[in-house]
């Protein structure tokens, strides 16, 4: 007596592991008995094999391993403290001293991006919970420097794969950065603090989305993401320009 | 920070099948590359399930929606132009099985054939083959039951078999140029 051929759903789904145990006895006793199934069987498993070696070679290294860095003793602290305020959409630069810190952080933005306070990242200290989360992402830090003019203040400057540049300021106090007032459509502006630490990230012209979805992953990592998503969201709708390249 | 050390951590062993996932939605490393960050960035933005079975299925159906809504924008934009290509599905079809014993099997031909495939055929052997979702997962990421997924990534088996069959398959290298050449 000679057993049914296995159609090929079966056969596949043999290759696949995913027949019952009875399935796979049928499938495999007809293997054996006929070699054009077990040449099938070979060629399927073949197949499989070969699609499962088509991802390692596409890929190069889309996940970057965070480097284990000197942490910011300050920002050690904010982690276990988690509370936070919301974000602001807002914009343009007044007179950039220290006297008006939003239009100063606006300025110290604008001189990075244009090329003015381009530099090496120092070498300390970094604050790694920010290139953590920064770096798989395509946002490699490429500034950062202390903002003597506001105390404690201290400037990360990200650069995205297609251009984008997002500033991060970081002040170890309690004293919440205000973001800018005034209307530049292409300024993007979040803040968040808290009981130990103060945010403020900054961008122009970057895809809202984008940036947004940047915020909440920084909030998330430097401690608790604050209830008022949907009213950020909201606030940055109203800029829709993608990332200049 | 915690959170952030404990999704490296689990996010790091997925990262080559999630973004072999990428390319095989988007068939375009740039893309993919970008799908890939955004899927991250909002895996970062939400609470992660806690179990890891849970995780790998909702990092892939991040990517997954996120190339939907892509795709839809995409599709916003060209309105008129009619870009999309329409598949038929599955049991429209009624091609026969092919022939296996003139299929070849060579790295680079997979490849070629699989970037060929439909959008639905290339989508469902990537969660199966290439992240190695049984098909119960597989059938969570796409929203389908899992009969589905078996009966789909047997035609999509099919149609990669018809593209690798020696019968069928074009050579490779032969170029404009030379044919030209020739007739000259």
């Amino acid at each position: 007596m000679t057993l049914p051929r296995p159609d090929f759903e079966t056969l596949s789904a043999y290759v696949d592991g995913e027949l019952s145990a009875e399935e796979a006895a049928h499938v495999a006793e007809a293997a054996v008995a006929d070699p054009d199934v077990a040449r099938d069987l070979s060629r399927l498993h073949a197949l499989k094999a070969a699609l499962a070696r088509v991802a390692p070679e596409t890929v190069v290294a889309p996940v970057v391993v965070r480097p284990r860095l000197l942490r910011w003793p300050a920002i050690a602290a904010a982690a276990a403290a988690a509370f936070f305020t919301g974000a602001i959409l807002a914009p343009p630069a007044k007179t950039p001293t220290s006297d008006d810190p939003a239009a100063f952080l606006v300025a110290a933005h604008d001189a990075w991006a244009s090329g003015a306070a381009a530099g090496e990242p120092e070498a300390a200290p970094l604050q790694d919970d920010l290139t953590g989360v920064l770096a798989p992402n395509g946002l490699v830090l490429s500034h950062s420097a202390p903002l003597a003019a506001l105390g404690s203040a201290r400037h990360y400057a990200f650069t995205g794969p297609r251009g984008c540049k997002l500033s991060v300021f970081v002040v170890d106090d309690t004293e919440p950065l205000v973001p800018p007032e005034g209307a530049a459509s292409d300024l993007m502006v979040a803040s968040w603090n808290s009981r130990t630490a103060s945010y403020l990230a900054l961008a122009r012209g970057m895809n809202a989305e984008r940036f947004e979805l940047v915020v909440s992953a920084l909030r998330n990592v430097t401690g608790r993401g604050s209830p008022d998503r949907t009213e950020k969201i909201a606030a940055l709708s109203a800029t829709r320009e993608p990332c200049r390249v | 920070m915690d959170l952030d050390t404990t999704f490296q951590s689990r996010l790091q062993p997925l990262a080559e099948a999630l973004f072999g996932y990428a390319v095989a939605l988007t068939r375009d490393r740039d893309r993919a590359r970008d799908l890939f960050q955004e899927c991250v960035l909002r895996a970062l933005a939400a609470p992660a399930p806690r179990c890891d079975a849970a995780f790998r299925s909702w990092l892939f159906s991040i990517m997954r929606n996120r190339w939907i809504d892509d795709r839809r924008s995409d599709r916003r934009r060209s309105r008129g132009l009619d870009m999309v290509k329409v598949e038929p599905p599955d049991w429209v079809r009624q091609e026969p099985p092919p022939n296996l014993s003139a299929v070849i099997v060579n790295q680079l031909a997979v490849r070629q054939a699989f970037a060929d495939l439909g959008p639905l055929h290339r989508d469902v052997l990537a969660l199966v083959d290439i992240a190695g979702f049984r098909y119960a997962e597989a059938a969570e990421v796409l929203g389908i039951p899992t009969g589905t997924v078996m009966s789909r990534v047997s035609r999509a088996r099919q149609e990669l078999c018809r593209r690798l069959s020696d019968t069928t398959a074009l050579p490779l290298a032969e170029p404009r140029t030379m044919r030209k050449r020739t007739r000259r």
